[in-house]
């Protein structure tokens, strides 16, 4: 419709602004892999990682595909500077709308016993506590404003199990109960919270894994050749699958499902209706709406 | 059919974490008087002696050590030395854990929060770290993980507890199938809501300020009135028998002092690759 007189510069100039998201880990993997996407469909995405490298790599490619990307260089796992870093994306940039929790890492390969202790706690320190501790900073602004949406990235792994992986598969199933209990904690200030598993992708750890072929080490030559059999086969995700589903959870269209444990392969309608259909004592499948799991 | 459980506890060595009251101390009395040298941990030394003394009036063979189970170094200096002076560990209870801070997770004091995962995972997991290696040189040990149902299902606003049980139990999944080979068995085990330990701690708020202290309180308080609280007797004797070998075959699973275990060991032969986590209740 053209009115004489009118000029359109004025609607082409003001944008509608998008959400701003902050993505943990966002310097590589998935967490990179989110970046893009969710820039790409008009968010402002705040990354945060420990290498300020990598971190420039992804802003540079964003802002080249003309995208919106702030950068923090953050360790997850210090407290004090998750809180710091925050205040100032709420001051500096706006109030978060999103927050993925995606920082994590593979953790040492082996029987629990034979790990180093030290590697095997770190891993439940970055994968759970840092997770924990960016959740602790940030919901209470979300809640004051009653909108915001959390998405932590969890795995089969914890769903299920992964021995010889052990501190990951803890860490993740220790998230997945996490993000249960938030979600009915912060149920009352409007807030979501989803489990989110992305699939198996043809990135980050996975890549990490099947790059452990030549070792003397039978565990983590183990390790490798399983992680190579999936890249193959037709079970691993597609990095546009993973993206897509993680869009529609932050859509605000499936928020019934806040929670709960979702993957890359869920129809999200067909667990809606579960949600609809279901009462507690069908369903105390840990929330996963998967009656033989 | 009753399985038959033969005493594997008698001259047996048991270390038990979070010896000193509550559940800890009630199993200590238990496998004492089967016949275990019982071996306890905890952070306090009065609360160990009173439990050494009346256990050794009862003819009870037991020693103690003051550790915190967060210090991995502790950890290893405590089994290194049961070892030396007593001989090879064949049990290990991981009991010792705290019931954590009570609110939304946001809003809870975050030393607090983490120590409870520090607690009752990092313990349970350093103690493992340390006793295992031993046992599966000798392939013989068994490993009992004090779980709850609150990390089956959920425990909203008293999360660090929630998720540190949930860890636990999948810790006790993996841990299972790490160390079958070396033919040692890892039980998750729920002790049912009891009147001791951290239930009776958790009625004692009922004195207390924030509304989420007081509905916990008020929740606990009528558990223990309800049909499903346990009692401490039964609690116990699932453990002997989960202990007794006759159920071996239920490794790397969560079981509850409700269970019947010869139904449970049924399903294990029947579901064999079921997903579901390990837990054997198709709908649960």
């Amino acid at each position: 419709m053209n009115v004489a007189g009118q000029t359109r510069t004025i609607e082409a100039s003001s944008p509608s602004p998008g959400p701003i998201v902050l993505i943990t880990g966002g310097g590589r993997g998935v967490g990179r892999l989110f970046a893009r996407r969710l820039a790409a469909d008009g968010a402002m995405v705040v990354l945060v990682a420990r290498s300020a490298a990598e971190l420039d790599d992804v802003a540079a490619g964003i802002a080249s595909d003309g995208g919106r990307v702030k950068t923090f260089v953050v360790d997850v796992t210090d407290v004090i500077a998750v809180q710091q870093v925050v205040e100032t994306i709420e001051r500096d940039v706006g109030p978060i709308d999103a927050l993925i929790n995606n920082a994590g890492i593979f953790g040492p390969i082996g029987n629990t016993w034979e790990c180093d202790w030290r590697d095997w706690w770190k891993t439940i320190e970055v994968n759970l506590g840092g997770v924990v501790a960016c959740s602790h900073a940030v919901i209470p602004r979300m809640a004051s404003r009653r909108r915001g949406r959390i998405v932590n990235m969890t795995s089969q792994a914890g769903a299920f199990r992964w021995p010889t992986v052990s501190a990951y598969s803890v860490s993740k199933a220790a998230l997945i109960k996490f993000s249960e209990n938030l979600a009915l904690e912060c149920s009352a200030s409007s807030l979501k919270v989803f489990a989110y598993h992305p699939g198996l992708l043809a990135l980050g750890m996975t890549l990490q894994g099947a790059a452990i072929e030549e070792t003397t080490d039978p565990v983590q030559a183990r390790v490798g050749a399983w992680c190579r059999t999936q890249l193959e086969s037709d079970v691993l995700a597609s990095d546009e699958a993973a993206a897509t589903q993680l869009v529609r959870l932050l859509s605000g269209s499936y928020d019934a499902l806040t929670g709960r444990y979702i993957t890359v392969w869920d129809d999200l309608d067909e667990l809606l209706k579960r949600v609809q259909n279901a009462t507690t004592t069908d369903y105390r499948d840990y929330l996963m709406l998967r009656p033989q799991a | 059919m009753a399985r038959q459980a033969e005493n594997t506890l008698r001259e047996a060595i048991v270390l038990i974490t979070g010896g000193g009251r509550g559940i800890g101390r009630l199993y200590a009395h238990r496998l004492a008087a089967e016949g275990a040298f019982v071996v306890l941990v905890a952070r306090s030394a009065g609360e160990l002696e009173d439990v050494a003394r009346s256990i050794k009036a009862e003819g009870g063979k037991v020693a103690t050590y003051v550790v915190d189970v967060t210090s991995k170094p502790a950890v290893e200096r405590v089994v290194e030395d049961v070892e030396e002076k007593l001989g090879p560990l064949d049990v290990l209870i991981n009991n010792a854990g705290v019931r954590g801070p009570i609110g939304n997770a946001w809003e809870c004091d975050w030393d607090a929060w983490w120590s409870t995962i520090e607690v009752n995972l990092g313990g349970a997991v350093a103690f493992s770290h340390a006793v295992i290696p031993n046992m599966a040189r000798r392939r013989k040990g068994r490993v009992v993980n004090i779980v709850s149902e609150a990390g089956v299902f959920r425990w909203p606003t008293v999360s660090a507890y929630s998720v540190s049980k949930a860890a636990l139990i999948k810790f006790s999944e993996n841990l299972a199938s790490e160390c079958r080979d070396d033919l040692l068995s890892v039980f998750a085990y729920h002790p049912g809501f009891l009147p001791l330990g951290l239930a009776s701690e958790a009625m004692d708020l009922q004195a207390s300020a924030t509304p989420a202290e007081a509905r916990v309180a008020a929740w606990c308080r009528a558990q223990l009135e309800s049909s499903g609280a346990a009692s401490p007797g039964s609690s116990a004797d699932q453990l002997i028998l989960l202990l007794s070998g006759a159920y071996d075959v239920l490794s790397g699973r969560y079981v509850t002092v409700h269970d019947d275990l010869d139904v449970l060991v049924e399903r294990v032969s029947q579901a064999v690759a079921s997903k579901d986590y390990r837990m054997l209740r198709t709908s649960a």
